[in-house]
């Protein structure tokens, strides 16, 4: 009997979602344990001042807090697998489609910073690795260690203050809207005026302000990743039968140094995904940071569940991406 | 002694050596080196521009409360009339002290779990690095948010878990890299002759994992604990801004650009100074850790 065999890049993709459970299930476990421990009573913090015990016993009951947290989890667990992620406490809607529109916004963002991050750092560290120990490369290489050296909040406040403040080219903040980013794109895209009045001038600043990290970091890895391939016996090669150096750079130097700057693409994109917290704040931005931070301090656990699980599936399926990449571009690990 | 003199052969290096210690300095002594009281407020004095004279009389009467005023606000004052110079000064105590306490519980548990996990393996190892996965996994700084926000509201509403809050929230966050790094070392190690030989003479596995494997591990401790000092003033700065840190009136460098923010335009002096500390003190751990790293351990380069 022939045995069946999945394709391998198939095998590969379900080994590793299968790897993935239990790192989802470990979260939400973790999460779920710390935010039971804090004895803040979710109920009172909504009734506010119109608190009433009979009610709040009775909200209580309904939301199940009156259970212990083992079962709480458990069924929180087999709700979820069911596809429902609940109602947000406070918010009063449900929290699957309330956290994917906030996360929307929160992806239009990252995709415009990590362009910035990737085209400006990756541009700088090919000039500083071409040109080594050029006054380029210092240059650049200081300017890559400044950037991930200033706090992204101060650095906000500062564009905030010269580039809409001071000069008024940008606007400061407040997008004024805070539904779906998504939806607004495809109203204003026709009229190209009224799409950087309403909307484009908006990401700017903070794609400017959010990208600044990626981009240092970027800069440095492609640095030192191409400094080791331009050291190769075939750069040497190609140099010797009479390649311009750039062209050395660029199409014998370049594709071989990209795997280990593909993964800090990957990690930087995830990390910008899910921490995008403090840009977020500078700028009015209604992206899901803001909202989960929100959520913590007003204990809407099922708003607070529901955005951890979206943002570690985001987490695994980035890196899970960013491993088939390597495939596809290095041979050598298609072959492992 | 080589290394130091290594170290302080590239400029940029003894550039972020001179930073550090600045901030370690001002961290130990901003209570010698400030002219002002960091929570005195002086009334009349609000937002009043760097280098604005203290009237005499004034400063008799503050003197005489026990404040040792200097002659002018060198670099301004915010809103409540205190000196911003003072407050970035004690700003740096805090900022060292949550810093680089995070960061030794950060080595502590990243370097326990990495030994235990490479130097075993098998399904130890396994159940490790999923544990380290899972902490890898969560999203940015909302753990140390979690932690956090869970620890005030358990202390209640009268006690500020402050410093310690911090310290917990980022040793308990921060040490996924390290542990992974430290594995894979100890991978390396253990096969190494020394391990076998000290096997042969009869010691025990505890005893060559502390006395044979760990100082091996020191160079890459030492330059990632150095990066991660960098990364934990950035996040506790960060908490501070979001208003989860040190509470008013301590001076935080994170708390103080919150407060300022508002005012930024007009006020610029508030906002400016503590967010340069700040950016300073990160550039000077990072550029040590970067010259650390290229000394120690330039193998790391390619993780950093």
């Amino acid at each position: 009997m022939r045995r069946f065999r999945l394709p391998p890049l198939l095998a590969f993709v379900l080994r590793r979602l299968l790897l993935s459970i239990p790192v989802l299930f470990g979260v939400t476990f973790i999460c779920y344990g710390i935010l039971s421990a804090a004895p803040g009573d979710p109920v009172r913090i909504i009734m506010g001042q119109h608190y009433d015990p009979e009610i709040a016993a009775q909200i209580t009951k309904q939301w199940g807090l009156d259970k212990p947290w083992l079962v709480q989890y458990g069924r929180f667990l087999l709700r979820t697998a069911q596809g429902d992620l609940g109602h947000s406490y406070a918010k009063r809607t449900p929290v699957g489609p309330f956290i994917l529109g906030k996360f929307k916004n929160t992806l239009l963002l990252t995709l415009v910073a990590m362009s910035i991050a990737i085209v400006f750092g990756m541009a700088a560290g090919i000039v500083s690795a071409a040109w080594p120990r050029s006054p380029a490369d210092a240059a650049l290489m200081l300017l890559a260690v400044a950037g991930i050296s200033i706090p992204v909040f101060w650095l906000g406040m500062l564009l905030q203050v010269y580039f809409a403040a001071k000069l008024g080219w940008l606007p400061v903040s407040d997008m004024s809207y805070s539904g779906d980013l998504g939806s607004l794109w495809k109203s204003s895209g026709s009229y190209p005026a009224f799409w950087w009045q309403a909307y484009g001038r908006y990401f700017v600043l903070p794609g400017l302000t959010l990208g600044t990290v990626p981009m240092a970091i970027i800069a440095r890895l492609t640095r030192s990743s191409m400094l080791e391939v331009l050291n190769q016996d075939y750069v040497r090669t190609a140099r010797a039968k009479g390649l311009s150096w750039p062209r050395v750079v660029l199409t014998h130097a370049l594709p071989n140094a990209l795997i280990p700057v593909i993964t800090v693409i990957g990690n930087n994109f995830a990390a910008l995904l899910t921490g995008a917290v403090l840009t977020e704040t500078v700028f009015s931005w209604p992206g899901l940071g803001r909202v989960m931070v929100e959520a913590i301090s007003q204990y809407d656990y099922p708003l607070v569940m529901g955005g951890v699980i979206l943002m570690a599936c985001v987490f695994v399926l980035i890196n899970l991406i960013v491993d088939i990449t390597y495939g596809l571009i290095d041979p050598r690990v298609r072959a492992a | 002694m080589q290394v130091l003199r290594r170290l302080w052969s590239s400029p940029l290096t003894a550039l972020g050596m001179l930073l550090v210690l600045l901030a370690l300095l001002s961290a130990a002594f901003c209570n010698v080196l400030s002219p002002f009281s960091p929570v005195r407020q002086y009334r009349g004095y609000q937002f009043k521009p760097p280098g604005t004279q203290l009237d005499e009389d004034v400063r008799v009467a503050a003197r005489a409360e026990g404040d040792r005023p200097g002659s002018a606000f060198a670099l301004g004052t915010d809103i409540h009339g205190r000196d911003v110079l003072s407050r970035v000064l004690y700003g740096a105590r805090i900022s060292m002290l949550v810093g680089v306490v995070a960061t030794l519980l950060n080595l502590l548990i990243g370097v326990a779990i990495g030994i235990l996990a490479g130097f075993y393996g098998g399904w130890l190892d396994s159940f490790l690095m999923r544990l380290t996965d899972t902490f890898f996994a969560f999203p940015g700084t909302l753990l140390a948010i979690i932690i956090l926000a869970t620890l005030s509201a358990s202390l209640g509403d009268n006690y500020d878990p402050g410093m310690l809050g911090l310290f917990l929230a980022l040793g308990l966050t921060g040490w996924t890299g390290i542990a992974r790094v430290i594995r894979g070392t100890v991978l390396a190690l253990k096969e190494r002759e020394f391990v076998e030989a000290a096997r042969a003479i009869g010691c025990g596995n505890l005893r060559i994992m502390l006395v044979h494997i760990l100082p091996n591990c020191m160079a890459p401790v030492i330059v990632l604990g150095t990066m991660q000092v960098a990364y934990n003033i950035l996040s506790e700065a960060g908490l501070s801004f979001l208003g989860l840190g040190v509470q008013a009136p301590s001076a935080s460098w994170g708390g103080m650009l919150a407060d300022a923010r508002p005012f930024f335009k007009e006020n610029w002096w508030w906002g400016l100074f503590p967010g340069l500390a700040l950016g300073l003190a990160v550039l000077g751990f990072n550029l040590f850790g970067d010259g650390l790293r290229d000394v120690l351990d330039p193998r790391l380069r390619a993780r950093s």
